[in-house]
């Protein structure tokens, strides 16, 4: 390759890099955490309070039609299950979206309760830092900046490989610790990054894919379907034959489970979602698990049936039981972002591969910012670094170590303070925030290779906190917090592991960079460099 | 593009950040109608229509890897005019075609 066309790509590599690292740093870092995400809303919030409540599905129905002159268009039946000791009914009011949420169950002796526990979930909150790359937006505005953030990310790792290839069997396996600072990242950065290759790609294009269908295929009405992308979607869509608009008249819950086992040995069904009741147009989405196929969310793949016959008249989301290569095709791609088959392994492989993508995003800044770093003699010995260098560099090391203490300081404070009686992400967005203010501004005014000492020590504390609450749970009266001292169940070994790993390789890194400030090996920039290393490249 | 790739080609200047930076945009903007063209061709119309309830999202998904591909390629051009002839030009064959099979 020519010497021109590489460093072409080598230009283009490193300013999409550094344009998107940030937010990517946020998204693997959350997204990673989010592979646990049912665990981490379970360990973190107080259990259901509903254990009394009768656990017949089909009652419970029954028993809420009766009382609803007219049903809400939409509403969804979360069976018994982990975290979850009896059936419960949810729906919105109105049937709108931004309806409140309400959640009714069965009492023992046959009337409908309401349970008030305040919604929102840990888990979910972790999971829209993710969506949202930690940025301070609303969803629908934060995630087509991420569809633009994952095609240049996309750009990013096109050119990166382009630029490795000349070299690529040479140095794969090299890591270089010596006194070349620069030359240690870009080890480290080429390893994760070539090993991590076909989960980067995956992870660039779907996350560009869920960022920006809505311009996709409003450009393809334009462009290609003169009639608009609506006649296309409806006339692929199966025919049907209209249903009862009488809920009373559809099978219960019970029926419409049995059917979707029947649909497909090994799928599972744990929730069903009724859509469009009381039109003739009405289904029922049977959500269930499968691990050995492709599924179309984080956990759960669908049956779309009929509620009066029990027909599954969808198959396109049922997993492995896509009607068409289309259809397989499509699930692999929302499987292979989410994790969703193979079960715990896989979920485990993929906590593991978010983290390390993190360390790709950090290591490219740390060589974008060391090549900005001239390491001349001067009479203080300081490098020296343009104020733009400065700058990126206080900005790298507080966020990326702001984000993870945040996000650990957000879940721990949840558990502690029992979501202080705040609905939805409240809590957990003024924690995050507050952490990555504060981390940040430190980084600032401290100079970033300063800050990353306290700030790596501070981001380990907040990361053994998890662990550290799960082991004083046992201790404490259950009276004085009783969301802290509840029970240890299955699921949280998986936080508190991989909370404690998380901050025994940032206590390593904190120590590191406490002995050894000056030589620079773990972080940017140091402020004093002993003479004799002050003038290598 | 591939033609810019011939060694020892004199025409290849050191290209500028500036100019990579205006090529890669001119690719980001022209390349976007240009990979729902040539998706709409090779996945949609190529495969036998609208068939299939699982097609048209495939086909929107395959949009994002054509935008990339492109974009990635424009780097090859020798200068910001050789970039944009080339965009042009795909897009007006790519848009004629797909009116061509419609």
């Amino acid at each position: 390759m020519r010497v021109e066309t590489l460093r072409r790509y080598l230009v283009v590599h490193t300013w999409t890099g550094i344009l998107s690292g940030l937010l990517l740093f946020v998204a693997f870092y959350a997204g990673g955490l989010s592979m646990f995400e049912p665990e981490i809303t379970r360990w973190a919030q107080a259990g259901p309070s509903h254990a009394d409540a009768n656990p017949d599905a089909d009652a419970l129905v029954a028993g809420f039609l009766a009382g609803q002159p007219t049903p809400p268009r939409s509403f969804q039946v979360v069976f018994a299950g982990e975290g979850n000791p009896a059936p419960f009914l949810r729906y919105r009011e109105g049937g709108r979206r931004d309806g409140a949420e309400h959640r009714v169950v069965l009492d023992a002796d046959g009337g409908l309760r309401s349970l008030d526990d305040p919604p929102g979930e840990v888990g979910d909150f972790v999971d829209r830092i993710h969506r949202k790359g930690g940025l301070p937006l609303p969803l629908e505005y934060a995630e087509p900046i991420i569809g633009v953030v994952a095609l240049v990310y996309a750009l990013a790792l096109v050119s990166g490989v382009i630029v490795l290839l000349p070299s690529l069997v040479r140095d794969l396996f090299a890591l270089r610790i010596t006194r070349n600072i620069k030359r240690n990242w870009l080890d480290l950065h080429n390893l994760v990054g070539i090993t991590g290759l076909p989960f980067h790609i995956v992870m660039a294009l779907t996350a560009a894919v869920f960022g920006l269908h809505d311009w996709i295929y409003d450009a393809q009405g334009a462009l290609v379907h003169p009639e608009g992308m609506r006649p296309v979607i409806a006339a692929s869509a199966p025919q049907r034959d209209p249903v009862p608009t009488d809920p009373s008249a559809w099978l219960p819950p019970s029926r419409i489970v049995a059917a979707a086992r029947e649909a497909s040995p090994g799928f599972e069904p744990v929730a069903l979602e009724y859509r469009g009741v009381g039109t003739p147009g009405a289904a029922v989405h049977v959500a269930g698990t499968d691990d050995a196929h492709f599924k179309r969310s984080a956990r759960v793949g669908y049956a779309l049936m009929d509620p009066a016959s029990g027909e599954v008249f969808r198959r396109t989301y049922l997993p492995g039981y896509g009607d068409s290569r289309w259809a397989r095709a499509l699930t692999s791609f929302f499987a292979l972002h989410f994790g969703s088959y193979g079960g715990t392994p896989v979920r485990i492989l993929y906590a593991v591969l978010g983290l390390l993508g993190a360390v790709l995003f950090y290591t490219g800044n740390m060589l974008w910012i060391e090549s900005r770093t001239r390491r001349i003699r001067t009479a203080t010995g300081m490098p020296e670094q343009p104020l733009h260098v400065r700058r990126v560099a206080a900005l790298n090391v507080g966020v990326c170590l702001g984000s993870i203490a945040g996000l650990s300081m957000a879940i721990v404070a949840w558990r502690w303070l029992d979501g202080a009686g705040m609905a939805g992400d409240v809590l957990g967005n003024a924690v995050f925030f507050a952490v990555l203010v504060a981390a940040v501004v430190r980084a600032f005014r401290r100079g970033a290779a300063q800050a990353a000492i306290g700030l790596l020590g501070f981001a380990a504390l907040a990361c053994a906190l998890v662990p550290l609450t799960s082991l004083v749970a046992g201790v404490i009266p259950h009276h004085w917090a009783p969301v802290v001292a509840k029970p240890y169940l299955p699921g949280f070994v998986f936080v508190d592991v991989l909370f404690t790993m998380i901050a025994s390789v940032l206590a390593f890194l904190a120590l590191r960079a406490r002995r050894r400030p000056r030589r620079g090996v773990a972080l940017p920039a140091s402020p004093v460099l002993p003479p004799g290393q002050a003038s290598r490249p | 593009m591939a033609a810019a790739e011939r060694p020892g080609d004199p025409g290849r200047r050191r290209a500028s950040s500036r100019t990579l930076l205006h090529q890669g945009l001119a690719g980001a903007v022209l390349g976007f109608p240009l990979s729902i063209w040539l998706t709409g061709l090779l996945v949609h119309y190529a495969t036998g229509g609208n068939d299939d309830d699982a097609k048209y999202q495939v086909v929107m998904w395959s949009v994002v890897p054509m935008w990339v591909l492109i974009v990635s390629l424009v780097f090859l051009a020798r200068s910001r005019l050789s970039c944009w002839a080339w965009l042009i030009g795909a897009n007006f064959v790519a848009a004629a075609l797909v009116q061509a099979v419609r």
